[in-house]
């Protein structure tokens, strides 16, 4: 039988036991207790109503009234109101009595009574008539008649006496045997109860704690604690059973843990000695740091490169070797990795020489966290780009200056030939000459305004002025400034921007990015397209979108679309005049500012280029 | 295992000595079974006693009773006051008479009370008719006390009629010859006797009495015969529990045990009769009337004895305490 049936039936079978002897007990004791109440007070009634008729009929027998018999009307109506208070009290009696032997008895008496009463009248019409022998024989029949009512009264209150000390005793043994089943019923509880408890001790108890004791030599390393209860079908014998396997598995688990460990070790110590190896001989300068930006190790390649040896560069903290100008983004860079912004970064930054020198580095950082995601320790790769970085400022100074000492030539070219085209209208051959080097001379003066403005910012000589911008306010002003263009094209332009949105940055960076895509919209838009300026705030951004309905950017060609010079196929020949510098420029400028900057475009439907600013000075 | 097997053959063996020791103690304490003589008079009113016997209730009673059948109750008491027998079953009128002549009985119950057993039976006339006339009657049975009562009851006194003592036997042929121009006798020669009248006959019951038949025994022997007595009434009440129940077998057991009369006449009359143990005022009372009878009559009782204390109702309160509803004695 399974345990859990084997303990719950005895407290089921004693609890229908206690249930059945409680309302047995109850049952027995309160309609019986009912019933003789009823019936005592019933036997009670009957008693006295029994003595008065027994009264009733000794006053009939008196003497005076039994053998002195006269004419006297008073005697009469006498016996005559005896024998009625008589019936009356019979008949009450006939109510109360329901005993068969009782009732018998009182049939009896009421017979006896009936003759009596027939007898009573004879006797009296005797007297009435003065005829003296027969009032004789009839007084003699009524006296017998009489004393046997009044005997059968006499047994019929015995017998009710009988009854009713009967009924008195029932009531004490019914008593006393209420209380022997009580204690009987407490002994048999008691006893149970000392037997269950018995039975759980044995059968669940004292394995269950020698399972518990099993269980802890097990925990403390004693793995070979026989376990199980051999026999035993039930719970307690599964339990011990599973017990047993639970203790074979870890013991196996045990070994195999163990031999695993052996060779994990191995292959770690394989594994740390290839990396301490790779990390000291390779030729590219390694840093691992601490996640508050402090020393674990350096290999050789970063030290010669840094021109410390070990113990001097532990002394110094490793953002004090970062130029003062690249600090804080550095800093930044940092606190994005930890915080899980992104997986790794690379930026270009000036590490201080030991003499003191900044040396240009591509410095590449990731973060190695646990298995929680809790950042360990960062991994930093530093690669010498110092001479091609030297390089490429210089080239844009030379673009800088290049770019600016053109420009006032072209100006005065410019001039010379806007003249010569307003001189020369009407002579139609050299006048259209004329227009097309005038407007050749613009193209070039855009490209050299690019230029310039690409060099300086590439070269870090743009300094970035920051203050509000109101945001709409700002695209109306654009929009107005450019009405001419979008106006000629019969464009429609929308603008959607929230009443009071402001943003935070350089406005004349700003308004050279918006610009660039304002003007692009405009320029690949067929006639009476639509053009739509919308801006909108996302957490710790201000997002700023140019969408258009024009000629949309070929698949194949969206990933240069950030690159010097990219035009598309597809609008080059409908709009010969770009300069292929407007896209890279926005999106140097929305770099430096600290955004980035995407887009999306199906080609023939349209494109939207969309900005993302900082929203604060502090996120740039 | 094998103590196990040791375990059980010795308990075995203990069990066993056990039973064979409760056997023996039982056997000592049961003994022999104690014998007592029962004179009555072959009528119906003795139904309870051919009952008890013919179902055994006497011998599970642990009773070994021996019969002494006698034609009339009042032969039967005198054979237990002659010491022929150790209880004796007779009307109230012989144990009267007795107890007038100074014998100390005391009756232990009723066995049957009937108002239409004992009658007189006379021919075209009532009973005032008779003066001067030959009446039939056993002599110191009920039937004389009957016949005085009628006699009474009509204005005349057995002085005013010739009394014919006759016995039972003879009472039938008695009348039907002519011998006696009435007679008083009990069931069923009553109704014998009733159609041997012919036409006219008819047959008169006293109104006043209810006859009983008693089982008597010597108050000297109560002491020394109780418990026999006690299991005898245990018998009877246990055949008067089935001739209440079973009826109709009572009825042939009774006609069977009486030769002279037939299952048709048992059948007949057994409405008449009342077969329950008793003991109560009403017998007392016609105790009573029976004494003063006697007195009245000059039958020889000296003095009038105090009938109450000639029940004793002790043996039949152990049987039956509901049977017992006199009370005088009881009360000291």
């Amino acid at each position: 039988m399974r345990l859990s049936k084997k303990i719950l039936l005895p407290y089921v079978v004693q609890i229908i036991f206690l249930a059945c002897v409680s309302l047995y007990v109850v049952f027995r004791f309160s309609v019986r207790q009912y019933a003789f109440t009823a019936l005592v007070e019933t036997l009670s009634r009957q008693m006295m109503l029994i003595d008065e008729m027994g009264l009733l009929e000794r006053e009939l027998q008196t003497d005076s009234l039994s053998y002195v018999m006269t004419r006297d009307p008073a005697t009469l109506v006498h016996i005559r109101q005896l024998q009625e208070r008589t019936g009356q009290v019979l008949s009450a009696l006939g109510d109360l009595t329901e005993a068969q032997r009782g009732m018998e008895l009182l049939d009896a008496y009421a017979g006896g009574r009936a003759k009596t009463e027939t007898m009573r009248q004879r006797l009296m019409e005797a007297v009435r008539k003065g005829e003296q022998p027969s009032v004789n024989f009839y007084m003699d029949k009524w006296l017998i008649l009489a004393r046997l009512d009044q005997a059968r009264i006499a047994d019929f209150s015995v017998h009710m006496n009988t009854v009713l000390h009967r009924e008195l005793e029932m009531g004490g043994v019914l008593t006393e045997e209420i209380i022997r089943l009580l204690l009987i019923l407490t002994l048999i509880a008691i006893l149970f109860l000392l037997f269950l408890s018995f039975y759980l001790r044995v059968s669940v108890v004292r394995p269950l704690a020698m399972l518990t004791e099993r269980a802890n030599k097990i925990a403390g390393g004693q793995l070979h604690v026989p376990v199980g209860f051999s026999g035993r079908r039930d719970e307690i014998g599964e339990l011990g059973a599973a017990f047993a396997d639970m203790a074979r598995q870890l013991q196996a688990t045990y070994a195999n843990l163990e031999r695993r460990m052996r060779q994990r070790s191995g292959e770690l110590a394989v594994s740390q000695e290839q990396f301490k190896r790779a990390f000291q001989d390779s030729s590219v300068g390694m840093m691992l740091l601490s996640p508050a930006a402090g020393w674990i190790n350096v290999n050789r390649s970063a030290l010669d490169f840094l021109g410390y040896g070990r113990e001097e560069l532990f002394r110094h903290e490793p953002r004090s070797l970062v130029h003062e100008e690249d600090s804080p983004a550095f800093i930044e860079e940092l606190g994005r990795l930890l915080s899980g912004e992104m997986r790794m970064s690379q930026m270009e930054v000036r590490l201080l020489h030991r003499k003191g020198f900044p040396l240009w580095t591509l410095f590449s950082v990731s973060v190695v966290r646990s298995k929680e995601g809790k950042p360990l320790y960062f991994i930093a790769q530093m690669q010498d780009i110092h001479r091609r970085k030297v390089e490429l400022l210089a080239q844009s100074e030379f673009v800088a200056l290049a770019s600016h000492q053109l420009r006032t030539p072209l100006t005065a070219l410019r001039w010379a030939l806007g003249r010569a085209v307003r001189v020369f209208r009407g002579a139609s051959a050299d006048e259209r000459l004329l227009r097309e080097a005038y407007k050749a001379s613009t193209q070039l003066a855009a490209i050299i305004d690019a230029m310039l403005t690409i060099s300086r910012i590439e070269a870090g000589k743009v300094r970035i002025q920051q203050e509000a911008v109101h945001v709409r306010d700002f695209l109306y002003a654009l929009k107005e400034e450019n009405r001419d263009e979008w106006a000629g094209k019969h464009l429609t332009v929308s603008i959607i921007v929230p009443p009071q949105m402001s943003v935070h940055t350089d406005r004349d960076l700003f308004h050279e990015c918006v610009m660039n895509l304002f003007s692009n919209a405009i320029k690949y838009t067929p006639q009476g397209g639509a053009i739509t300026l919308e801006a909108r705030r996302e957490p710790r951004h201000v997002i700023l979108s140019v969408s258009d309905t024009g000629f949309g950017i070929p698949d194949r060609e969206q990933q240069r679309v950030f690159t010097k010079f990219f035009r598309g196929e597809n609008v080059v020949l409908r709009e010969p005049n770009g300069t292929g510098l407007g896209l890279y420029l926005v999106y140097i400028i929305v770099r430096i500012l600290g955004g980035h900057v995407s887009f999306r475009s199906r080609e023939g439907q349209g494109t939207t280029f969309t900005v993302a600013l900082p929203e604060k000075p502090s996120d740039h | 295992m094998q103590n196990r097997i040791a375990a059980i053959v010795g308990a075995g063996t203990l069990s066993l000595f056990v039973l064979l020791a409760l056997a023996y103690a039982f056997w000592r304490t049961r003994g022999p079974m104690p014998t007592v003589t029962l004179a009555y008079p072959q009528l119906l009113s003795s139904a309870l006693l051919y009952v008890a016997q013919e179902n055994g209730y006497f011998a599970e009673r642990g009773l070994d009773v021996r019969h002494a059948p006698f034609p009339t109750g009042r032969d039967a008491l005198e054979e237990m006051l002659k010491g022929g027998a150790d209880v004796a079953v007779a009307y109230e009128s012989p144990m009267l008479g007795q107890v007038c002549r100074g014998e100390d009985i005391v009756a232990l119950t009723k066995i049957h009370s009937s108002d239409r057993d004992t009658g007189l039976v006379l021919r075209d006339a009532d009973v005032a008719s008779l003066r001067g006339k030959r009446v039939g009657v056993p002599l110191g049975t009920n039937a004389e006390f009957v016949l005085a009562q009628l006699l009474h009851f009509s204005g005349l006194q057995p002085s005013d009629v010739v009394i014919a003592d006759l016995p039972p036997s003879r009472v039938v042929e008695a009348f039907r010859s002519g011998e006696v121009f009435a007679a008083a006798v009990w069931n069923p020669l009553l109704q014998e006797a009733l159609a041997a009248g012919g036409r006219g006959a008819h047959v008169l019951f006293s109104d006043v009495y209810t006859e009983a038949s008693l089982l008597l025994a010597k108050r000297a022997s109560l002491s020394e015969r109780g418990d026999s007595f006690v299991r005898l009434l245990r018998a009877l009440h246990d055949a008067e529990l089935y001739v209440s129940s079973h009826p109709e077998e009572s009825k042939r057991i009774v006609a069977a045990a009486l030769p002279q009369v037939s299952l048709e006449q048992v059948d007949t009359l057994w409405s008449d009769f009342d077969f329950r143990l008793g003991l109560d005022h009403v017998l007392v009372a016609s105790f009573q009337m029976q004494a003063e009878w006697l007195d009245h009559a000059d039958r020889g009782c000296p003095s009038l004895p105090d009938v109450s204390t000639l029940v004793d109702p002790s043996p039949l309160r152990l049987v039956d305490a509901a049977a017992v509803t006199v009370f005088q004695l009881t009360v000291p």
